[in-house]
């Protein structure tokens, strides 16, 4: 059988089946679902003071690193560059 | 407002919505749970900018698109893996399961959902806030935050590709 070609004008009328779609309820053991993932996800919750806490340590950690970092070169700049250091040229062993 | 009282006043509206874009119960579940986690999560940082229901609207659109995507890519990687690469990024439910449609009429709104489930999002969310939500155009340019007259252009070009699409169906059939 041939069926007729929809126009744009008559998509309106097909659409307006659409409209006959009815609104249902949600189903009850969405809830507890919900309820459970929520819970678990509070519990993997990490308090927020706590993530400041290790924040602030690691700053503190790595600037005392930088810091040492920076000191021991300017220590080894200053050893290399000193003028009046008696550099051990023998390497004769004595047996 | 609560987060209680949120899931309360909105858990239907989210439901219904997130069916009208999956077609099917299980599917439209998982959204609707992550449609509240999202919500849970973020209400703190919710500012009154829109309404509220706003705000869920399109919490709950965009996790439906996404959810839709998501399925699809991994079906056509699927197909990939079978060697079929010649199908389309539609998004056809495995099984035709909407709750809210009633039976002598179940037939028909397979066709047609069939035919707006390959419209761009978009045009699929004009589609389904304007005729099955049954919201206003201003309301509907609100969720959507377009303009009144962008929503019925958008409205207009969606009308045209189904009809296009049902068009060509019918000619596949004859």
């Amino acid at each position: 059988m041939m069926k007729i070609k929809t126009s744009n004008s008559e998509m309106d009328n097909q659409l307006q089946i659409l409209e006959n779609i009815r609104k249902v309820e949600v189903p009850e053991n969405l809830n507890t679902q919900l309820l459970r993932r929520i819970e678990e996800l509070a519990e993997e919750k990490v308090p927020r003071k706590w993530v400041f806490l290790a924040a602030a340590c690691f700053v503190i950690i790595f600037s005392l690193n930088l810091k040492l970092i920076g000191e021991s070169k300017r220590d080894k700049i200053s050893n290399d560059e000193n003028p009046l250091e008696i550099k051990l040229q023998n390497t004769i062993t004595y047996e | 407002m609560t987060f209680e009282s949120i899931y309360l006043q909105y858990r239907k509206m989210v439901y219904n919505l997130s069916l009208q874009y999956t077609q099917n119960i299980e599917d439209a579940e998982e959204i609707t749970q992550d449609v509240f986690i999202k919500i849970y999560k973020n209400i703190d940082g919710f500012n009154n900018k829109s309404s509220l229901k706003t705000w869920i609207y399109r919490i709950a659109i965009n996790t439906s698109l996404d959810f839709l995507k998501l399925k699809t890519s991994k079906r056509k990687s699927l197909f990939k893996v079978f060697g079929n690469t010649n199908i389309e990024r539609v998004w056809e439910p495995v099984e035709f399961n909407h709750p809210g449609v009633l039976l002598e009429q179940k037939e028909e709104m397979k066709r047609i959902f069939s035919a707006i489930n390959s419209l761009p999002g978009d045009q699929k969310t004009v589609i389904i806030l304007l005729k099955i939500e049954g919201n206003s155009q201003l309301e509907t340019a609100s969720i959507m935050n377009l303009s009144e007259k962008a929503v019925e252009s958008l409205f207009q070009r969606a009308k045209k590709n189904l009809t296009k699409k049902l068009n060509q169906e019918k000619d596949d059939e004859n």
